[in-house]
């Protein structure tokens, strides 16, 4: 089921967020899952009223990215992996 | 109490304490030495977030860095192989001097200092520093060097400030700080599921304090002493309302009615889940989309 919305998710409270340096971990007992500052970006986005399609606007604009289709392509299959993971529950 | 420093003289509550020169002149001051004031009426004298630091009983603490031969053949009472200790009868005064030697060396290593995953933060300072390495230490010396007044060879104190890279050292500290937030959760829980009231309220302030240095860390700002925290952190909450959830659960749970078994137990299973809540919002600033 593709989402279109952030507010169709919401984070599995279960995974708690660290950063050391510039990277982000969701951690949950022995799970650990590194993320840059896009995919933490999004995790912290979750559940707010927010399109997919803006969020990869407004993603495009904060950091300088032209191509929208890959934007997509990449935050779509990034959700499905976290979904796979258990990071993200839906709604 | 109040402290003002005007024409190279500290004043006392208006009233002429001591001046720079008779400072200097219990020191004995050699060539090349730097010489500042630091300590909690400094501090409290110097920074908005440090207001309410020092009384009365505080005293002005005098600090030397000094050249590695010339610190070695310094007389002292209480030494380690980077500071000695020796004290001015005269007036009192306390004198810390620290082999400039291993300033440099600390310099050197805060800045090229990277937090890694799975190593303890402050070992890697332990790993890089040959003496002098104890973290306890290491932040006092960077707090009183950042937080203070020169007296002594402004030019060199300028240079030596501007090498050292503070905010590489308070990055691996709030790293430090999570650590021991993280370690403290699986225990305070076991106590609030056994509903023991004490121990719980015990690890559960420990948490607080901690979250209360990672605000003062993320901040940028030094805190040397378990007694200041709370004073810098309120300081800090007086300018910065998205610390006011973080504030409202520090008073509640140290100023607050705690005495009923069940109502503290109450507060903190409310609270636990809340404090994660604001380290995350620490963690995740400036991503907002």
């Amino acid at each position: 089921m593709k989402v279109e919305n952030l507010n169709e998710l919401q984070r599995n409270k279960d995974f708690i967020i660290r950063k050391l340096d510039d990277v982000y971990y969701f951690m949950s007992g022995q799970d650990v899952f590194e993320a840059n500052e896009i995919g933490a970006t999004i995790v912290n986005a979750v559940g707010r009223d927010l399109s997919i399609d803006e969020l990869c606007t407004r993603i495009a604009q904060k950091y300088s990215y032209d191509d929208l289709n890959q934007i997509r392509i990449d935050v779509d299959s990034y959700i499905t992996f976290l979904l796979s993971e258990g990071v993200l529950l839906h709604e | 109490m109040q402290i003002e420093i005007k024409e190279r003289k500290i004043f006392f509550d208006g009233k002429e304490k001591i001046t720079f020169d008779e400072i200097l002149h219990s020191i004995s001051v050699v060539e090349n030495d730097i010489v500042y004031l630091s300590g909690s009426l400094i501090e409290g004298y110097m920074n908005e977030f440090s207001k309410g630091m020092g009384n009365l009983y505080s005293d002005i603490d005098v600090f030397v860095i000094r050249d590695s031969e010339k610190f070695k053949m310094t007389d002292s009472v209480y030494e380690t192989d980077v500071n000695k200790t020796f004290f001015c009868d005269k007036n009192g005064l306390d004198i810390e001097v620290f082999d400039k030697s291993y300033v440099q060396s600390l310099s050197d290593v805060l800045s090229k200092l990277r937090v890694e995953k799975g190593v303890r933060v402050f070992n890697i300072l332990k790993e890089k520093l040959d003496r002098g390495n104890d973290n306890i230490f290491i932040n006092s010396f960077l707090n009183r060097f950042l937080y203070s007044i020169c007296i002594y060879n402004e030019k060199s104190y300028q240079e030596l400030q501007s090498q050292i890279n503070y905010s590489n050292y308070l990055k691996l500290k709030q790293c430090s700080l999570i650590n021991i937030i993280d370690n403290l959760y699986d225990d305070v829980k076991g106590n609030l599921f056994v509903r023991e009231a004490d121990a719980a309220l015990q690890i559960f302030r420990m948490m607080i304090m901690s979250l209360l240095e990672v605000v003062l860390a993320k901040e940028e700002i030094f805190v040397d002493r378990d007694k200041w925290v709370a004073l810098k952190f309120i300081n800090v909450t007086k300018s910065k309302m998205k610390y006011n959830n973080i504030y409202n659960m520090y008073m509640d749970i140290f100023r607050g009615d705690l005495i009923d078994n069940d109502k503290c137990l109450e507060k903190i299973e409310y609270y636990l889940p809340h404090l994660e809540e604001e380290l995350e919002k620490i963690l995740l600033e400036g991503l907002e989309i």
